[in-house]
């Protein structure tokens, strides 16, 4: 069929074109905007031009009250200054736009939403220029053991998809892809009270994160609350753009970059905020009017160039309804049941970048969520509730935002994964229980560690679930369950195969998933000769093609090689990070890109051989 | 835009993407007027950033992305104001005795089959670059062409 499908199917898009008067039409339309472009550059009035105008009828003043002979010279001042009021109007009307526009955009609730701001410029005081020359500095003395290429996993993503992202993939970057967007969003484990080791892995709650896009890669360092726009080519680095968020107030928890739009979401006063800055020209960044919806930020996912928010939002005599830019939600579109007892809503939003200020509420779930994921197909999981799971299908497609399905589990959730259904990892009792479902959220498959007691960590890897209980570490797949007896406190997945686990006797072990779930090899890491104990796992970058490991751990990146036995050898250790006196405050990260890598640290980024073990440059 | 690149002009763009871009956006609206904005858009976003592209690929693939998301907003807004997806595409106006049953069945698919449909079978592209202009997993992809391969062997088979 396919050839002969190809063939016709390639004859009949071959006649059609479009109307013969199209580009005329177009050309007029863009001359016109064009033109309107030329009209507002000359309508608006850079800064300083105020402050002249201003300063000119502060003398007319003086002028007129001396009497000056300049009267008439400083009298063209207040015409300025004049001129200065009648672009401000101007600029207000704008703004009325953007917010009628808002109107148009919402659909679900009642578009009462605040005038939004005109864009404004980048605050000085946020925009640190690159600098021209990085200062020098050699600290690292290790051997020359060769690193071709490896992965940061954590939540190190490639934004696929976006103008500009064309023709990227390298599999590793592409398989970190699969395991960051797959992972589940879940509450802190303060909140939810889940195992600590969860809370690495939340969407809305990342420690640091990279963006690639082409060269460029945005590196978020959360504590420093900074972001860097780097572009690493031909071997070279350099620091197009960074911005510090600090000034803001509360931290930022998550970062996006989506079509020409850097995005920080974070929660203040109870609110979520979504801060925009226009990025799509380095030279000239702009600071956009700041977006808001009421509820903590739970989570957010970028799909098909929009970003979805979820807030949790718990109602008050004052605010019975969510909100979204002031606006409240129309209690119509609150979904799920009302008479529910409770008073905690799920509120769902998306934004969409470039498209102007609409940031439209789309769903608003009667239901105390604590976490989700997606799948490759438009569909989002949420489950909510305590002694049982509720769980919900919602589509989010081009058609908007609808629930799908939903249903009830025993148990409540450690972990998901989104696929071509869902695999969810349950605690039910004493039992760890790993389902997978279809997306109608009918049973597929599944298996069940039975009387394991309480899970201090849990991971969906797919095809199973890794578990770690008081009696070992389990390996459930629909096959059944696997355990290993060993004791550990923490867990990351390196690969489908295999796990890197830290054991609670400070040994590092690398272990094979699945079938012949085994311990490979080990190191021992803590107050031992080889290395100190790793503070934070979901750190280290990771090669799984040359089975080398960059662990960033205090002061130092310590890289290690697992040989063919599986055995892990610590290599030397190399001193990337300089400033002692706010240790605290680091931020390391090793990411190793083609033949190199680059080591992102409170002081900058530097530019190292593929081994760590020369510093090749660096940014400040 | 920067480091001298020749500034990017609509009529040269028009000449070089416009069929590519409609077409493409015909097959996700089914509607030629929508076709004809999301063509407009497309061009006037790319027009507006400048974008400094690789080569020739790097700017179809762009357009092309822009273009999936121009019809995903436009698709979004008709569903708002209509509450339903955009009205069926008229046949086409042939001038010739050529056979548009094909044509006709790809246009009955759902929209994401019917871009990857297109994006495959028309514009050539593997399965990787489709699931990254499309935002979505090669496995996502290949699944929609699995299923539209279903459908399509289906209808054409009742139509014969």
């Amino acid at each position: 069929m396919n050839r002969q499908f190809e063939k016709e199917y390639t004859q009949s898009n071959d006649r059609i074109h479009p109307r013969q008067e199209l580009l005329q039409e177009l050309e007029a339309k863009w001359a016109a905007e064009q033109a309107q472009q030329a009209e507002q550059k000359v309508r608006a009035f850079p800064t300083w031009a105020r402050f002249v105008a201003a300063a000119a009828g502060i003398l007319l003043c003086i002028g007129v009250g001396m009497g000056s002979v300049m009267l008439y010279t400083r009298s063209r001042g207040l015409g300025k200054g004049t001129a200065v009021a009648e672009a401000s109007v101007e600029t207000e009307g704008a703004a009325d736009l953007a917010a009628e526009s808002l109107e148009e955009e919402t659909i679900l609730y009642e578009a009462e939403a605040d005038t939004a701001p005109a864009a404004t410029e980048f605050p000085a005081m946020m925009l640190a220029a690159p600098a021209e020359e990085a200062p020098q500095g050699t600290h690292f003395a290790l051997d020359e053991a060769e690193v071709e290429n490896a992965v940061r996993f954590d939540t190190l993503r490639e934004d696929a998809g976006v103008p500009g992202a064309e023709n990227q993939a390298e599999a590793p970057l592409a398989q970190a892809k699969a395991a960051g967007t797959a992972a589940p969003t879940q509450l802190p484990a303060a909140t939810e009270g889940t195992a600590a080791g969860e809370a690495a892995e939340t969407a809305a709650y990342p420690r640091g994160k990279v963006i690639r896009r082409d060269d460029l890669y945005a590196v978020f360092l959360p504590t420093l609350e900074q972001v860097h726009i780097v572009e690493y080519a031909d071997r070279k680095i350099s620091n197009l753009f960074s911005l510090t968020l600090r000034e803001k107030g509360t931290q930022v928890e998550n970062v996006f970059w989506i079509d020409g739009e850097l995005l920080a979401l974070r929660t203040r006063n109870g609110e979520t905020e979504l801060l925009r800055f226009d990025v799509s020209d380095w030279k000239s960044p702009k600071h956009l009017p700041d977006m808001t919806q009421s509820g903590t930020l739970l989570g957010a996912w970028e799909m098909n160039g929009r970003l979805y928010i979820l807030s949790l939002y718990a109602a008050t005599e004052e605010e019975p309804l969510p909100w979204v830019n002031g606006a409240r939600l129309d209690f119509d579109r609150v979904l799920l049941d009302r008479e529910r007892p409770g008073d905690t809503f799920a509120l769902i939003t998306v934004y969409e970048p470039g498209q102007g200020d609409d940031f439209s509420a789309r769903l608003a779930l009667l239901s105390p969520v604590r976490g989700a994921v997606e799948t490759g197909d438009d569909r989002l999981l949420l489950w909510a509730g305590e002694e049982k799971t509720e769980l919900y299908v919602l589509s989010l497609g081009d058609q908007g935002l609808t629930l799908a399905s939903e249903s009830t589990r025993p148990g409540t959730v450690l972990s998901a994964l989104g696929g071509e259904g869902f695999a969810l990892l349950l605690q039910n009792g004493s039992d760890a229980e790993f389902l997978t479902l279809d997306e109608e959220l009918n049973e597929t498959g599944g298996a069940a560690a039975r009387g394991v007691g309480q899970v201090s960590w849990g991971q969906v890897y797919g095809d199973g679930a890794a578990v770690l209980t008081a009696d070992g570490l389990h390996y459930l797949t629909a096959a059944g369950d696997r355990s290993l007896a060993v004791a550990g406190d923490a867990f990351v997945r390196l690969t489908d195969q295999r796990g890197l686990l830290l054991s609670a006797d400070g040994t590092l072990q690398l272990v094979a998933l699945g079938a012949q779930l085994e311990a490979l090899g080990s190191v021992r890491t803590r107050n031992g000769e080889l290395g100190p104990l790793p503070e934070d796992l979901s750190r280290l970058a990771f090669d799984p093609d040359t089975n080398r490991l960059a662990i960033p751990a205090g002061q130092n990146v310590y890289p290690y090689l697992i040989d063919e036995e599986g055995n892990i050898t610590l290599r030397g250790e190399t001193q990337v990070f300089y400033d002692h006196n706010e240790a605290e405050q680091r931020e390391l990260r090793v990411l190793f890109v083609g033949e190199q890598a680059l080591i992102f640290h409170k002081s900058g980024i530097a530019l190292c051989n593929q081994a760590l073990s020369r510093q090749l440059t660096s940014r400040y | 835009m920067g480091n001298g690149a020749v500034p990017l002009e609509l009529g040269p763009l028009y000449e070089a993407y416009a069929d590519m871009i409609y077409r493409l956006a015909l097959v996700r609206t089914k509607n030629r007027s929508d076709a004809e904005d999301v063509l407009q858009d497309v061009f006037f976003r790319c027009l507006r950033r400048q974008p400094e592209f690789r080569d020739q690929e790097h700017q179809k693939a762009w357009l092309i992305t822009a273009a999936i998301r121009s019809s995903n907003s436009l698709l979004t807004r008709a569903d708002r104001r209509h509450g339903a997806g955009a009205e069926p595409l008229e046949t086409l106006s042939t001038q010739d005795d050529t056979d548009d049953t094909v044509y006709t069945a790809v246009m009955g698919l759902p929209e994401k089959y019917r871009t990857a449909v297109h994006l495959f079978y028309y514009e050539g592209y593997s399965v990787e670059e489709i699931g990254r202009m499309m935002d979505t997993k090669p496995s996502t992809v290949k699944s929609h062409l699995h299923r539209a391969r279903e459908a399509l062997r289906k209808v054409l088979k009742e139509d014969a």
